[in-house]
């Protein structure tokens, strides 16, 4: 039994209940707070964990402009965890989904030409997206069920929903993972990338507000400032 | 060859004593650091989560009782043979029980510091355990009794 166990132990104690997501409008704890718990973590493991969040996160791939740099970010991520084969797993069903998810997106802009996905690499789910290219769910429907409501809310275009049901099927991987490990690094890694998940929703929904806020704003003002105008006609007539 | 069971007779008695500290020195570091980390997240509720974080401490305990009921004045050779077989296998015992209590009181801790309520039946399992720690220290009693010497 290693200090290191321990130290998960207490890690993973002090870290509050996340709670199905959707669930709370506000975030158990500050990313800030997050942080510091995690300091507790030995350096190796900071990094390594630095990397597959890195990874996972929108804003990690954001800046790759060629599909190869999301590929080898991903290869680098799963180097880093090798000594952990479940979060190997996780990786590797995370490009996955991305790579289902930005297929349909694919699909739906540029109709019927897959060629983009040759670069994908010899994965099964690249196979199958290239083999598939104008089955609804890429033959992949039935071992994946997301990817039906998926497919459906891309069709209509809606976003919001689409972000919605692919943080779920996340979510839901995650929170099937975490129920194999209770006290080690694996555990640590599921909470943090989960806490992920919660904050981008959050984050996501903060945006949709304050875009709706906005919006509101410019109608009230402009409706203020034709009254006024009208206003001002009256007083003037 | 006596030399050797007599050896074995020592080993036996007190095997459970050093198993069952052992046991419980695992369990009480592993409940202990979740009672810390516990301590981190929350306002109220630190003694009994450190109280509850103790309870592997009882299979050491245990394990004196069973030295001193195998304890024979002086060892002997016809002794020797039982005292190691039910000491080895009692303090093996006590310290498997001692390492799941702590891994179930870790949980337990976990779990009540999300939902305080379910305190006192997520120690439920931590007491079946030490019920079959129990279990093991009456037998051994029982048994130590039809040792000769």
């Amino acid at each position: 039994m290693s200090d290191a166990s321990f130290r998960y132990i207490t890690l993973v104690a002090s870290l509050p209940y996340l709670g199905p997501l959707f669930s709370s409008a506000h975030l158990p704890m500050s990313r800030y707070r997050l942080e510091q718990r995690l300091s507790m973590l030995e350096a190796a493991d900071r990094q390594r964990l630095e990397r597959l969040t890195h990874v996972v996160s929108w804003p990690g791939v954001a800046g790759c402009s060629a599909d190869a740099e999301v590929f080898a970010l991903f290869e680098e991520a799963c180097d880093a965890v090798q000594p952990y084969p479940a979060l190997m797993e996780l990786l590797r069903e995370r490009l996955e989904s991305r790579m289902l998810v930005a297929a349909l997106r694919l699909r739906r802009d540029g109709g019927g030409d897959p060629a983009p996905v040759a670069t994908w690499g010899r994965g099964s789910v690249a196979r199958a997206i290239r083999a598939n290219w104008s089955e609804p769910t890429f033959g992949l429907g039935r071992a994946r069920p997301w990817l039906r409501d998926a497919q459906a809310l891309t069709a209509r275009g809606d976003h919001i929903g689409l972000e919605r049901a692919v943080l779920t099927e996340i979510y839901r991987q995650l929170d099937r993972m975490s129920a194999h490990h209770r006290f080690d690094f694996e555990a640590v890694a599921l909470y943090v990338l989960r806490f992920q998940v919660i904050e981008r929703w959050q984050r996501y929904d903060t945006e949709r507000a304050r875009s709706r806020l906005e919006t509101l704003l410019g109608e009230t003002l402009a409706g203020a400032e034709r009254s006024s105008v009208g206003a001002e006609r009256g007083l003037a007539q | 060859m006596t030399d050797l069971v007599l050896v074995l007779g020592w080993f036996g008695l007190f095997a459970p004593v050093a198993f069952g500290a052992i046991g419980s020195s695992i369990g009480c570091a592993r409940a202990g650091s979740a009672a810390i980390g516990a301590m981190l997240d929350t306002e109220t509720g630190y003694g009994r989560f450190i109280g509850a974080s103790l309870m592997p401490s009882s299979q050491v305990i245990y394990g004196i009782v069973i030295m001193f009921s195998l304890q024979r004045d002086p060892m002997t050779a016809e002794a020797a043979a039982g005292v190691f077989g039910v000491g080895l296998l009692a303090g093996v015992a006590l310290l498997y029980v001692g390492i799941r209590q702590g891994e179930v009181l870790a949980s337990a801790i976990v779990a009540a510091k999300a939902k305080p309520e379910i305190f006192g039946i997520s120690l439920a399992p931590a007491a079946v355990l030490e019920g079959f720690a129990v279990f093991a220290l009456v037998f051994a009693l029982v048994l130590s009794g039809t040792i000769p010497g």
